[in-house]
């Protein structure tokens, strides 16, 4: 299974923050680049994800795709003002019948730097419906 | 090695495309993890509630997690691994990949969980709230901050 192609989902940090996440890749040899955004989901009652969401960071990803393991492992790095912030995400592709046609499972964390960035950690999946 | 005893409260994300709250009480010694899990899922006309007993170990950051859900004869058996860590904010995170083994039709099929342990010094979840936002702006050029106050007047209303 090929993970290139357009991905959507949601984002759950440790912190209580849930956002949505739209991403596309490119696969070739185990090299993985691509383009994300990020939307944060207001934790409002009757707040609808599409319609209250708010774009909160975008940018192109590079990765590495193990097709025998089936895990994507990506890099992403952000400053917010003048502060860099580096974000590492683990995941594992696998089948989501009948809900989609695959889907990414991860973990990712913010790490080695002091901007104060709204997500820590926490949990990510996407699905690629065709 | 971290100290896992005590509350924990975030959410699951499933691949079949529930999600959910989950909150989980946990007793731990010497690597030996046990205690409640309690979920429930959204996307119905009333949540799905899920409970039940889990056991496991914790090995360095790694926790492993065995849940067993259903019912006699139709067993659900939900397995969680996944690292702890601290976030920069000194509290301390797990997040994870859930796989699920079931006889019969489950809501459950595999995804993540992502929790954050209760502080022992009460700190609220609107002071993070705050914290979190101050640094995005809204589509509109607005400051989150704002948008994040005029949220919570809402709430007391």
């Amino acid at each position: 299974m090929s993970i290139s192609g357009q991905w959507e989902g949601k984002l759950i940090d440790v912190t209580g923050v849930t956002a949505t996440v739209q991403l596309a890749l490119k696969e070739a040899r185990g090299r993985v680049e691509g383009d994300f955004a990020l939307y944060f989901v207001p934790q409002s009652e009757g707040a609808c994800c599409q319609a209250d969401r708010r774009l909160a960071q975008a940018g192109p990803v590079v990765g590495r795709y193990n097709a025998k393991s089936k895990t994507l492992n990506i890099d992403y790095t952000l400053t917010v003002g003048l502060k860099p912030a580096s974000v590492h995400l683990d995941a594992a592709l696998r089948d989501a019948h009948p809900h989609a046609k695959q889907s990414l499972l991860g973990c990712y964390r913010v790490s080695s730097g002091e901007a104060d960035l709204t997500l820590e950690g926490g949990g990510i999946v996407l699905w690629q419906f065709q | 090695m971290k100290n896992l005893k005590g509350s924990w409260s975030g959410r699951l994300v499933d691949v079949g495309g529930f999600e959910g709250t989950v909150s989980l009480s946990l007793r731990e010694g010497r690597g030996v993890v046990d205690g409640v899990f309690d979920a429930a899922l959204d996307g119905h006309h009333r949540p799905i509630p899920l409970r039940g007993l889990v056991a496991g170990r914790l090995k360095g950051a790694q926790l492993s997690l065995r849940l067993d859900l259903g019912e006699k004869g139709a067993p659900v058996s939900v397995t969680f691994e996944g690292d702890v860590f601290d976030t920069r904010r000194g509290e301390v995170g797990v997040c994870g990949r859930y796989v699920v083994a079931a006889r019969r039709s489950s809501p459950l099929l595999g995804g993540v969980i992502s929790l954050r342990q209760a502080s022992p010094l009460g700190r609220g979840p609107d002071l993070l709230t705050r914290s979190t936002v101050a640094t995005v702006l809204g589509a509109a050029g607005e400051p989150i901050a704002a948008r994040a106050a005029r949220t919570r007047a809402r709430r007391k209303k």
